[in-house]
């Protein structure tokens, strides 16, 4: 039997509902309070060989088990969240026992009660506008796919120049909407206790076609959350070239930095 | 196997992973573990990773308990 230890997704205030034990982690794990000096970590044993440093560096080059891990992290937080301010854990944080677990929380009691104070009571809203990117098809229906020989010259230059224009259009479109993020963003800032701009996303791993101009992510008290979401909605109303995509309420994650304490 | 449905069919459609790791990688307390992850190789992920191999080796560095996951 290969060793166990404890992986943790959150850590909240004493004292934890009995509730979350109905909870499970990863592999089915049952999860597990380890309260010390009035800060809970929710845990669950996780197999070392698949956990370990060795198993880390193998596992975490496969994408399906990182989304698979990521998705029941996340369904994790979210479980403890919705019962309690929670502040979560990043992906893969492994102690060997419940000792060492102890020995992080006494170690960094102070910081993470000053995260739990500041997000108690709101939840992570995040937000990204993507600039649509005109289809080709419309500009260039009419465009023979290579100018006819006998003019080739002067087609040839008409066409440099088409895309010299067209290449300069979305250009300033883009610089517009990159504007437009930021007023968003100031906007919504508005609303929230905190915001956060986290980087843009390659298109390659979004898999949207559009360009992402805003990704940003806020914290809001779940009394604004009606003013965010409403805020959210007509700040790009009626600009069809921008597609605003929301999403939350989440757990706190862009706030539980322990240096922004 | 989803141990919480609601959470995956109700509360959220489907979250993109590139949103999540922004998150879960990116951010969250950070509360380093006993574990040492050395090596990745993932594009997807590639510079949060290596972000978290450091910070996560600069705090084995820093305890001095050298409780270190063996491979």
């Amino acid at each position: 039997m290969s060793q166990t230890g404890k992986y943790l997704y959150a850590v909240i205030r004493a004292p934890a509902r009995e509730s979350l034990t109905t909870g499970y982690g990863l592999r089915g794990q049952p999860l597990e309070l380890i309260e010390h000096r009035g800060l809970v970590a929710i845990a669950s044993g996780v197999d070392l060989e698949e956990f370990g440093e060795a198993g880390l560096r193998h596992n975490l080059e496969d994408l399906s088990w990182l989304e698979e891990v990521a998705r029941v992290h996340h369904q994790v937080v979210q479980f403890v969240f919705t019962a309690t301010p929670a502040a979560p854990l990043r992906l893969a944080t492994i102690c060997l026992d419940t000792d060492a677990v102890r020995a992080r929380l006494d170690e960094l009691h102070d910081e993470i009660d000053a995260v739990l104070e500041r997000i108690s009571g709101s939840a992570e809203w995040g937000v990204k506008i993507y600039l649509r990117i005109p289809t080709s098809a419309a500009s260039s229906v009419r465009q023979p796919s290579a100018p006819p020989a006998e003019q080739a010259g002067r087609a040839g230059a008409a066409y440099l120049q088409r895309k010299r224009s067209e290449a300069n259009q979305r250009r300033v479109g883009e610089e517009f909407a990159v504007e437009a993020a930021r007023s968003v963003h100031t906007e919504l800032s508005k609303v929230a206790v905190a915001s956060r701009l986290l980087r843009l996303q390659d298109p390659k791993l979004s898999g949207h076609p559009g360009k992402l101009v805003l990704n940003a992510a806020y914290l809001v008290r779940s009394d604004r959350e009606q003013e965010f979401v409403t805020r959210s909605e007509e700040v790009l109303a009626g600009q069809d070239q921008y597609e605003v995509v929301r999403f939350g309420p989440w757990p706190p994650y862009s706030f539980a930095g322990l240096d922004d304490a | 196997m989803s141990l919480y449905p609601a959470a995956d069919q109700e509360l959220e459609p489907q979250v993109s992973l590139v949103d999540l790791l922004d998150r879960l990688l990116g951010a969250g307390v950070v509360l380093s573990g006993d574990i040492v992850i050395s090596l990745a190789g993932v594009d997807l992920v590639q510079i949060r990773l290596h972000a978290l191999i450091a910070s996560v080796r600069a705090d084995m560095e820093r305890s001095a308990t050298g409780r270190v996951g063996t491979a």
